[in-house]
């Protein structure tokens, strides 16, 4: 694959405008686990494809080709530029007692959570995360909006310390 | 096995707590069949008419069959459900298949309200629902019916023992339970005149919206041609007469017609409000707000203080003419399920509501005029990116369709006129340690939100406002169901308020 280029091109930290000072990238083997997920959405897409083009030339409509070239062009594409620019837009920031996490480009959210705000907090793994010894962090609140935040992609001892850091700030509510 | 159960752990409580297991009022079996009784009759009548042919003469022997399941198994759930005041905690045993018994300490109970439907208020019945800190529906304790004295007795006891829990005080006495229950003062009271006045503010079309439903639903009985207006001129005879009616006439009767509305309106709404508001009072318990209301409904709901998390201070443009303000508070606590705002005065006037604001430790310092406007982009960008869409529809229907189509381009200038006054209303201000929102030109709203009630604080930004330069803050707070949002800020403000915001969180707590 050519994952090794793909890094090469973006190991800078997050774009560096004033919304994006102070944020940490996620750990880089997470652009793996962005390729292997988009590549499971795009799985049926390649098959349906196949199967349209035979069923298509079994008619006499067209030649092999017709279908599945453009599709695997526009698939090898997306997996091949878009896990590093997704990987690109997440940041987070665990200073001054604050979790902070930002995500997206299209339609960015960044978010703070002060640690003793945090309600409780998971530690999960997916089956492709835990290929790669990445975890995910969620942490709850008790607003409504916002209730639970996931920062993913957190090399999984990093996360056990993040989390041992947060649970101490855990108490019962003040007032 | 309930008896078991229940035995194993009364073995050291039971004797000092004089914790007697107690049912639900027998009544209660006979609301909950009522509650079922008509959907079984719908299937009853349902089979009568629309059953197999042989099954036909047996519906009578199938109806009293069904009446019997039914009356023993609520019998039977109402048996197996029970309830008793230990000296730690209420224990609550229910279920017919599976035992369940629950186990409530007294100290993690945060309110006590007490709740009466029509039929309830005419058997004298009430159901005491606990509410506890869980974020489940609400209806983790509820007690649905025991009759009103012992409602109030299981309050009053639930309070001092959960006083005396906390004070760590032992020895329950249970013979002068009324001691937490000393006497409140009364903060806000609405008499008829003033629901009246209420009423007529709260002009609903809501009856047109029922009797459209029941039609809609019910049409098969109304003959086809039901609503054609000549129908009624043959059947009155009037035929004749409306054709030689002149214009002027067609006119009057239609603007007699719009009164007609208006009055359906009118009525419609000081129907709800009285059925909603009747004989409000907004008391000051020793830890919180109790507020009574309702007139076939009633309901008795206790706020805590320090569970409310944010105020709203609601009006509409004519409300705000003659003074006229309503005040809501945002509580964990969860009133009846539908409501997640408590209306603690419906309707009251600036003096008022400040007497009763004052009670909590929201203040009100700022008002609209002083606050802050947003970006004037906030209106216009919408409009950039939607306008042309409807205009180009509008444009081609009229050229390929009907010209008289076109006459739709007057409606739009309305659109931006109201998205203009949706800018014009959002306002903010950050004052002392609260934040103030204001938002609406038609509901307006001003939402009152102490900074050491701030769960999280979110930037948001989409492509078009990052090319702007702008972003907008939208602040998680609990018990809330959206987030309290300020839109369209230069990206340095909304920074800028990020860190007050989130500064004071970080201080308190």
């Amino acid at each position: 694959m050519s994952a090794g280029l793909a890094n090469d091109l973006v190991f800078a930290a997050p774009s560096a405008d004033e919304m994006s000072a102070g944020l940490q990238p996620l750990d880089p083997r997470y652009i793996h686990v962005i390729r292997i997920m988009t590549a499971l959405v795009l799985l049926p897409v390649i098959i349906a494809a196949t199967v349209s083009e035979f069923a298509l030339v079994a008619e006499g409509v067209g030649e092999h080709g017709m279908i599945v070239a453009p599709v695997l062009a526009l698939v090898a594409f997306i997996l091949v530029f878009l896990p590093q620019r997704k990987w690109k837009r997440w940041g987070f920031s665990d200073a001054q007692e604050q979790l902070r996490v930002a995500r997206g480009w299209m339609f960015r959210t960044d978010t703070i959570v002060p640690f003793k705000r945090i309600q409780h907090i998971d530690l999960g793994e997916g089956p492709v995360e835990r290929l790669f010894g990445l975890a995910s962090l969620t942490v709850h609140t008790a607003g409504t909006h916002n209730s639970i935040v996931t920062l993913p992609g957190l090399a999984r001892a990093d996360a056990e310390a993040m989390r041992d850091a947060m649970r101490l700030h855990i108490r019962r509510e003040a007032e | 096995m309930t008896d078991t159960l229940s035995a194993a752990g009364s073995v050291a409580a039971a004797a000092a707590a004089s914790g007697a297991e107690r049912r639900l009022h027998p009544l209660t079996l006979m609301l909950n069949l009522a509650r079922q009784l008509p959907q079984a009759l719908l299937g009853l009548v349902a089979l009568r008419f629309s059953g197999p042919d042989q099954l036909k003469p047996w519906v009578a022997l199938f109806a009293l069959a069904v009446i019997i399941v039914m009356f023993g198994f609520e019998f039977y759930r109402w048996w197996r459900f029970s309830y008793r005041l230990d000296a730690e905690e209420l224990r609550i045993a229910s279920g017919i298949f599976s035992r369940n018994v629950r186990s409530i300490p007294y100290e993690r109970i945060q309110d006590v309200n007490l709740e009466q439907g029509p039929f309830a208020r005419i058997l004298g019945l009430a159901k005491v629902r606990l509410e506890t800190g869980s974020s489940g529906s609400g209806d983790e304790g509820a007690l649905d019916s025991v009759d009103l004295a012992e409602a109030e007795r299981l309050r009053d006891v639930i309070r001092l023992r959960k006083a005396q829990q906390i004070a760590g005080i032992e020895a329950a006495d249970e013979s002068r339970p009324a001691v937490v229950q000393s006497e409140a003062t009364v903060l806000f009271a609405m008499d008829p005149q003033r629901i009246l006045t209420a009423g007529v503010f709260n002009f609903s079309l809501v009856f047109f919206a029922l009797v459209g439903a029941l039609l809609n639903n019910l049409d098969f009985l109304i003959p086809g041609n039901f609503w054609d207006p000549r129908r009624f001129l043959d059947f009155l005879g009037l035929d004749d007469l409306f054709a030689a009616l002149d214009l002027a006439a067609r006119i009057a009767s239609v603007i007699a017609a719009l009164f007609g509305v208006l009055v359906v309106g009118l009525v419609g709404g000081i129907i709800r409000t009285f059925l909603r508001e009747h004989g409000f009072r907004l008391e000051r318990t020793e830890t919180g707000f109790r507020r009574r209301r309702g007139l076939i409904t009633l309901t008795d709901v206790v706020m805590p203080l320090h569970r409310i998390q944010a105020a709203v201070i609601a009006t509409g443009p004519i409300r705000r003419r003659f003074g006229w303000y309503e005040l809501k508070v945002q509580s964990l606590a969860s009133d009846s399920d539908k409501e997640s705002d408590h209306s603690i005065a419906p309707f009251a006037t600036v003096a008022e509501l400040r007497h009763v604001l004052g009670e909590t430790r929201i203040a009100w310092e700022t008002d609209y005029p002083a606050m802050r406007s947003v970006d004037p982009a906030m209106w216009w960008v919408p409009l950039v990116l939607a306008l042309p869409v409807p205009m180009i529809g509008i444009g081609t229907s009229a050229a390929l369709a009907n010209p008289w189509i076109a006459l739709a381009f007057i409606l739009l200038p309305l659109v931006p006129l109201f998205s203009w006054l949706h800018w014009r209303a959002h306002r903010y201000a950050l004052v002392g340690d609260q934040l103030y929102v204001s938002d609406g030109f038609w509901n307006q709203t001003l939402t009152l939100l102490p900074l050491r009630r701030v769960q999280s604080v979110d930037i948001r930004q989409s492509a078009v406002s990052r090319f702007l330069g702008q972003a907008e803050i939208a602040i998680g707070v609990a018990g809330r169901p959206s987030a309290v949002t300020v839109h369209a800020l230069p990206v340095e403000e909304a920074l800028a308020l990020r860190t007050c915001l989130l500064g004071a969180a970080g201080a308190s707590a």
